[in-house]
């Protein structure tokens, strides 16, 4: 057999393949689900899971929304120290919590004038913009939208913020590429929202030691709080390990009657942030974990599992999993007429939409599920009086962006985040440069107003590494069992700020088992 | 007829040969250099240019270990991913996990990739065509789960790094670059990148010129004929799926050289796609082939991606053009994947225009030029009286010089041409 006979064929079976798989993958990634979801569908956690109601309209949001909009004439120019004991002071950054910076650590050729001219404040990001998690590109629209809107009304001290994004397909070494062609590029400020676990993981000793601020993760890992290892890294979203500790604490005072435990773990360092998170913090509790049933991303379903996890008679089941197996859980514990525990799951699943809808078409519903929410869910008529959640509706649609997308509301949550940085360093002595970004991003104090109100998103230096470190507990409450439900809080805020300190906590947690 | 022609022995034919090699081997060495001397056509003097530059290197080793197996013997094998991915956590296992030097890795890749490659080879003894590609896709498919699988030792769906401090390789301080921060590391990692697969190529090179080489040629061309001029056919099958996956581990070794990261998405179904699109595109049954087919699986899609993200750097004459597609692809889902539908289609485009890959189409541009008039009496002359002179030329030429000709000549200076097992064996004037 002559190679051209086949040849032809094979070449045009790819290159439709190419073709038919690129168009696929433009619509959303709805089955994306299996071992890449693991650590990633959290940032659409952030955006999709707060479908509850916000309880009311009185929300902090007013007077954050009011801060965003004071950035036209906040951001005090570059050189005027602002009176403001944080910044280069004595060639060392000194920021708040013992956190400094000596720039005689960084590269010899380290700038930290880097990306900020007068006009401009130039920012970088890889994340996927093809492949199945496609959709996740979005995020990086909706920063350069709400960049868009600052720089409309300003900028910061008259420079605009200019937000490059770079497509990785999800894909590690293609991170890796991209972030080490921005790096030798010279003309970034700081990069934020590298979206994906592994993605960062692959790049932050790289970003570390040339001590280029890798700011605002798009991910729950909770590594990202190792401010003593890699300092200039920076997490955004509630970790997975903080997570399972509002569970316990909800547990331990909503639910005092709950003594057993059974766990469904997702076989990967995401299905088990979840479980160290549960058992640190229900130590001394008189909750007690009896079994733990582990699966692989390539499960066809979870029968198996499920049948062991009946057998406890447990009266809580954790569902530490994520994408399609959220679904295939709750199905299995509502097909079951015996065993009717207490359910709490992830809140990577938080998406009716996707994780809720396909039960409804099996004759299921899914209710009384828990899970854990931080943040307001723009489309919420309940949260329509909302003046932050009015400034995105209004310019989303005035920049002809489709404001239902909850992925893009995500992206305002990281850029408003990096906006704060950007004026707070601009504050600090020394004026707006790179090691005063780094600084600010470990200081920050402001809370964002899509945050639930009550919540608060800190971070002070060494002292505490987490940004957002509360939330809520909501309950998906089904009347129609036809129709969708819809997550009703059921529990008063729980804000854990500060008290997780650093990834060290987690560290020590994880090895005492 | 050709613009040139040049008669094989001749001072301008040795000139021509050499010439060409020479061009090539500057180009390489020139590199090196690029970042001292000013001209760096491409950005070739830029630490990231460089590390893609090493990519190609890798893929291109990569691309050869598939070509013996896919281009040569005829089978066609799609786990090749698997390999390279295996030689690769061989690597980065031992680098992080056990100390070793990286370049100690190599040979154990390699060896055992090899011993890998004859256990999945084992199914070619019985199976051909299609059904060999459904079940070396299947090793393609499993090796990405095998390793989230065995994540204490893979590092699972993480990846897999050595130690922060213990990433790079450096030059030693009597390399001319061992002062050129941080171009450095990337320049030495092409040196070594450039030797070990100068010698891959030559060694694949001269074993195709072979008796065991021209023996693999007849098992692709007929499987029976083969059989009956006395070829061990489960023998040569089993051991190119070997030596094929060996070289595939060192490519993969070579891939940890240059960025010390391995992560189960690297290596999965994509990977084992690409590398027989890069096979194809390039040319397969080629030996040179695999290098064209590597720039066009590391550069393409770069560019592609580049272009529909942010438009820079592209020329300015398509970037006015394209300019209303990317705007209004702004800000809609999976606005990315526009470079794959670009790809997609530049790839069948490439099949109707190049269908013989890329090196075919250079060599018809180059006959167009330059003919190399065969000279039987010089090569009886280059290789001793060992092999009788053959018997006849093809039919065609009656002892004339045609365009006919170039093919028999082709079979001496290139064995990758396909021309049949008769013919190749007849020349030498023995059946094996």
């Amino acid at each position: 057999m002559r190679p051209t006979r086949w040849k032809k064929s094979v070449v045009l079976g790819v290159g439709a393949a190419f073709v038919i798989a690129s168009c696929g993958s433009s619509t959303k990634g709805g089955s994306t689900a299996t071992t890449v979801a693991a650590g990633t569908a959290t940032t659409a956690g952030t955006g999709a899971a707060t479908t509850a109601a916000a309880t009311s309209a009185a929300t902090t949001g007013g007077t954050s929304a009011a801060t965003a909009a004071a950035t036209t004439t906040g951001g005090t120019a570059a050189g005027t120290a602002g009176g403001a004991t944080e910044g280069l002071v004595n060639g060392v950054y000194k920021g708040i919590g013992d956190f400094s910076i000596d720039p005689k650590k960084c590269p010899a050729d380290w700038n930290d004038k880097q990306g900020i001219t007068d006009k401009e404040i130039d920012l970088f990001v890889s994340l996927p913009k093809s492949g199945p998690l496609a959709g996740f590109g979005l995020l990086a629209d909706g920063a350069s939208s709400y960049f868009k809107y600052i720089n409309d009304n300003g900028g910061i001290g008259g420079r605009n913020i200019v937000l490059d994004a770079k497509d990785d397909a999800y894909k590690p070494d293609q991170t890796k590429t991209n972030v080490d062609e921005a790096l030798g590029a010279k003309k970034y400020a700081a990069f934020m929202t590298v979206l994906g676990t592994a993605n960062n993981l692959a790049v932050w000793d790289t970003t570390n030691d040339e001590c280029m601020p890798h700011l605002l993760n798009g991910t729950g890992a909770a590594q990202w709080g190792d401010v003593k290892g890699h300092p200039w890294t920076t997490g955004m979203q509630l970790d997975y390990f903080t997570e399972a500790s509002l569970w316990a604490k909800w547990l331990v005072k909503e639910h005092p009657e709950a003594k057993t435990v059974a766990e469904l773990t997702f076989n990967n360092d995401f299905g088990k942030s979840y479980s160290a998170g549960f058992k640190y913090s229900t130590k001394g509790t008189g909750l007690s974990v009896v079994h733990q049933e582990l699966h692989e991303g390539t499960a066809p379903n979870l029968t198996n599992q499920f049948t062991t996890l009946a057998a406890t008679k447990a009266d809580v089941v954790l569902l530490e999993t994520t994408g399609a197996f959220c679904t295939q859980a709750m199905s299995e514990i509502e097909k079951n007429t015996t065993w009717k525990p207490i359910v709490i799951m992830s809140g990577t699943c938080g998406s009716v939409a996707q994780f809720f809808k396909p039960l409804v078409d099996q004759g299921l519903t899914g209710a009384n599920t828990y899970i854990i929410q931080n943040f307001k869910d723009v489309n919420d008529p309940a949260n329509a009086s909302d003046p932050f959640i009015q400034l995105y509706q209004k310019t989303m649609t005035a920049q002809g962006l489709d404001p239902k997308q909850t992925t893009y509301a995500t992206g305002w949550i990281y850029a408003w985040f990096m906006t704060e940085i950007l004026k707070d360093a601009a504050g600090y002595q020394g004026g707006l440069t790179r090691g005063n970004i780094m600084l600010a991003a470990r200081s920050i104090q402001e809370t964002n107003p899509l945050l639930i109100a009550g919540l608060t998103s800190k971070m002070d230096g060494m002292k505490d590494a987490y940004l957002t470190e509360g939330g809520r507990m909501a309950k998906y409450t089904v009347t129609d069992p036809k129709a969708l439900g819809r997550f009703v809080p059921s529990s008063d805020l729980i804000n854990l700020e500060g008290q997780l300190g650093t990834y060290d906590t987690v560290k020590a947690a994880a090895a005492g088992g | 007829m050709a613009l040139v022609t040049l008669k094989e022995g001749t001072p301008a034919h040795r000139a021509y040969v050499i010439g060409a090699w020479a061009i090539a081997a500057i180009v390489l060495i020139y590199v090196i250099f690029a970042y001292r001397w000013g001209f760096a056509p491409g950005s070739i003097d830029k630490a990231f240019r460089l590390t893609q530059i090493n990519d190609v290197i890798c893929y291109a080793v990569a691309i050869l270990g598939l070509n013996l197996v896919i281009g040569f013997s005829g089978q066609l094998s799609l786990g090749h991913s698997a390999f390279v991915g295996l030689g690769a956590y061989t690597t980065i296992i031992l680098v992080a996990d056990h100390h070793w030097s990286y370049l100690a890795t190599v040979p154990v890749s390699a060896a055992l990739c090899f011993v890998i490659g004859l256990v999945v080879g084992l199914p070619a003894l019985r199976i051909r065509g299609l059904y060999l590609a459904v079940v070396t896709l299947s090793v393609a498919y499993v090796f990405p789960t095998l390793v989230v699988k065995y994540d204490s030792l893979t590092g699972g769906p993480n990846g897999k790094k050595p130690a922060r401090d213990t990433g790079k390789m450096n030059p030693p301080s009597w390399m001319p670059f061992s002062n050129a921060g941080r171009l450095a590391s990337p320049l030495w990692v092409y040196c070594i990148l450039l030797v070990i697969a100068t010698a891959l190529f030559l060694l694949v090179r001269n074993f195709m010129k072979s008796r065991p080489g021209r023996a693999l040629l007849a098992v692709r061309d007929n499987q029976t004929s083969a059989a009956v001029s006395g070829i061990n056919l489960p023998l040569y099958k089993a051991l190119t799926f070997g030596a094929s996956a060996a070289i595939g581990g060192i490519a993969g070794s070579m891939l940890m050289i240059n960025r010390p990261f391995a992560s189960d998405v690297q290596f999965g179904l994509p990977l084992a796609i690409f590398l027989v699109v890069g096979l194809v595109a390039g040319g397969a049954g080629t030996i040179s082939g695999a290098i064209p087919g590597a720039l066009i699986y590391v550069f393409v899609p770069y560019f592609m991606s580049a272009w529909t993200t942010d438009q820079r750097g592209m020329p300015p004459g398509i970037k006015q053009v394209t300019k209303p597609l990317f705007d209004w692809l702004q800000g809609r889902q999976g606005a990315g994947s526009i470079a794959g539908v670009f790809f997609g289609v530049g790839l069948l485009i490439f099949v109707f225009v190049l269908p013989g890959g890329f090196i075919d189409g250079i060599r018809r541009l180059r006959s167009k030029i330059v003919q190399v008039i065969p000279n039987p009496s010089w090569l009886r002359e280059l290789h001793g009286s060992a092999n009788p002179p053959p018997t006849s030329h093809s039919p065609s030429s009656g002892g004339e010089v045609t365009p006919a000709a170039p093919v028999v000549a082709a079979v001496r200076t290139r064995v990758a041409k396909p021309v049949s097992v008769k013919k190749a064996i007849n020349l030498r004037g023995k059946t094996t």
